[in-house]
């Protein structure tokens, strides 16, 4: 009788830890955007100092606050940190895409005023001036030290969403949780797992954002999307939206609406999803094997393309797989 | 001289893995939640979605409209807390949370709508 009562009693603590639903939080905002988080075996301690570490990140490496970015696109210089960080991938991706990942088309970005409430298509001189002052090529980097030239700014809000997912993973990590999920608006970040289980990420539906296009079952890692409906505006039916191309300062025009990305690191996930966008999926494969990341490309019509390491996590109705 | 099959504490084990399943089944399903979403949308525009199984605790918003709307969300659901509409129709349409229930200020030309896809945890795009 003692021998039943000492498993019941393991079988009860054992069930109790399990039972524990996640904390919950999901009424913050960074990075311009809703800031989600649940966790599993940690609380509200660890999510204020993930949100803490993401504000601090926002500090560093939005052109609009005064950190990092900011000194650097009024001169300064740069030997470390966050945006020193992410600069130097920034400059990678862009010699990996020929310049179709561009974090200096600010000038650009602007002109077409899809920040406003009155986003506009720009005229043809102010637009070839804007890309004068754009160009990775004039981002200098010597004795370990970044500065600017040529008046170009730099913008890194292509990274920031995922690196803020890296960032609250961070603490997740340290925390001791069990596993962990973040979402700062349209990157996500999972760690662990909840209760033993993986974690099922929905991506939305360019064409019913109430949707799931599908489901992605994963764990310790991190997803990005890029979609020309996130920001957009029609002009005589034609549709202009905030994924521009460096190489004509117009949106990019190709046969994609949404490019999803898998990837460790949640800054590259988040830099990858535009990169790809501009890309193509048929370009994007090399580099998405370069940076061991996989992706789901939504086309315009519908159809969805999944790269190979993907298709296992993938549940959606109907994909192709790509080679 | 007869044998039972089972002592009192086999079947008290028994019981135990009983209740452990059941509990495993009742952490799943606590875990997932209902999958129910709000959509809040502007003249057919979704302006916001929130994940209702993941409010914690009740908080308000505004929507710009035609005229400006206060939502308050609860882990019960999400209503029309105020508008400055003549009618007050939306107010009265009460909390929304269960999947398929609509409230809409027509003055404002805002309405809200509850979905329900699927069971995830988080949502990309």
């Amino acid at each position: 009788m003692k021998k039943a009562a000492l498993v019941f009693l393991l079988l009860a603590l054992t069930l109790a830890a399990a039972c524990r639903r996640p904390y919950e939080n999901n009424v913050d905002f960074a990075m311009g955007a809703e800031v989600t988080q649940k966790l599993w075996g940690a609380g509200e301690e660890t999510a204020e100092k993930a949100l803490a570490a993401i504000r601090s990140l926002e500090e560093e490496i939005s052109y609009r606050k005064e950190g990092g970015a900011a000194s650097l696109n009024r001169g300064g210089e740069l030997t470390g940190g966050d945006a020193f960080d992410i600069i130097q991938k920034s400059i990678e991706l862009w010699r990996d895409t020929d310049g179709a990942y561009d974090i200096t088309v600010l000038p650009i970005v602007e002109l077409w005023g899809f920040d406003t409430d009155e986003p506009h298509i720009p005229g043809e001189a102010e637009l070839s001036a804007a890309l004068e002052k754009a160009g990775t090529e004039k981002i200098i980097c010597e004795n370990g030290a970044l500065r600017l030239t040529g008046g170009v700014r730099v913008d890194l809000s292509a990274a920031g969403k995922g690196a803020a997912c890296g960032k609250a993973v961070e603490i997740y990590m340290a925390s001791g949780a069990t596993g962990g999920i973040v979402t700062v608006g349209g990157s996500v970040g999972v760690f662990g797992t909840k209760n033993g289980s993986p974690f099922r990420v929905a991506v939305r539906s360019p064409f019913d954002p109430s949707a799931a296009a599908a489901v992605l079952t994963l764990t310790d890692t991190y997803v990005s999307t890029s979609g020309s409906y996130e920001k957009h505006f029609f002009v005589s039916g034609a549709e202009y939206h905030h994924l521009l191309d460096p190489s004509t300062g117009y949106p990019v025009m190709n046969e994609l609406i949404s490019v999803t990305v898998v990837c460790a690191d949640g800054a590259l996930s988040d830099m990858l999803s535009s990169a790809c966008f501009c890309l193509g999926a048929e370009k994007s494969l090399p580099l998405l094997k370069k940076y061991s990341a996989s992706a789901l490309f939504i086309k315009r019509d519908g159809s969805v393309l999944v790269t190979k390491e993907l298709a296992p996590c993938v549940e959606c109705d109907s994909y192709e797989v790509l080679p | 001289m007869k044998t039972r099959m089972f002592k009192k504490a086999d079947l008290f084990i028994a019981f135990a893995v009983l209740f452990a399943a059941l509990c495993a089944l009742l952490a799943i399903s606590l875990a997932g939640g209902n999958g129910r979403t709000a959509v809040i949308e502007y003249r057919g525009e979704t302006v916001k979605v929130i994940d209702l199984d993941s409010v914690a605790a009740p908080y308000t918003f505004t929507v710009e409209g035609d005229l400006e709307v206060v939502m308050e969300v609860s882990p019960q659901g999400i209503r029309f807390a105020y508008s400055p509409c003549p009618d007050k129709l939306c107010e009265r349409f009460g909390t929304l949370g269960k999947k398929g229930q609509v409230a809409v200020c027509m003055p404002a030309g805002i309405s809200v709508r509850i979905t329900g896809e699927g069971e995830y945890d988080g949502v990309t795009g």
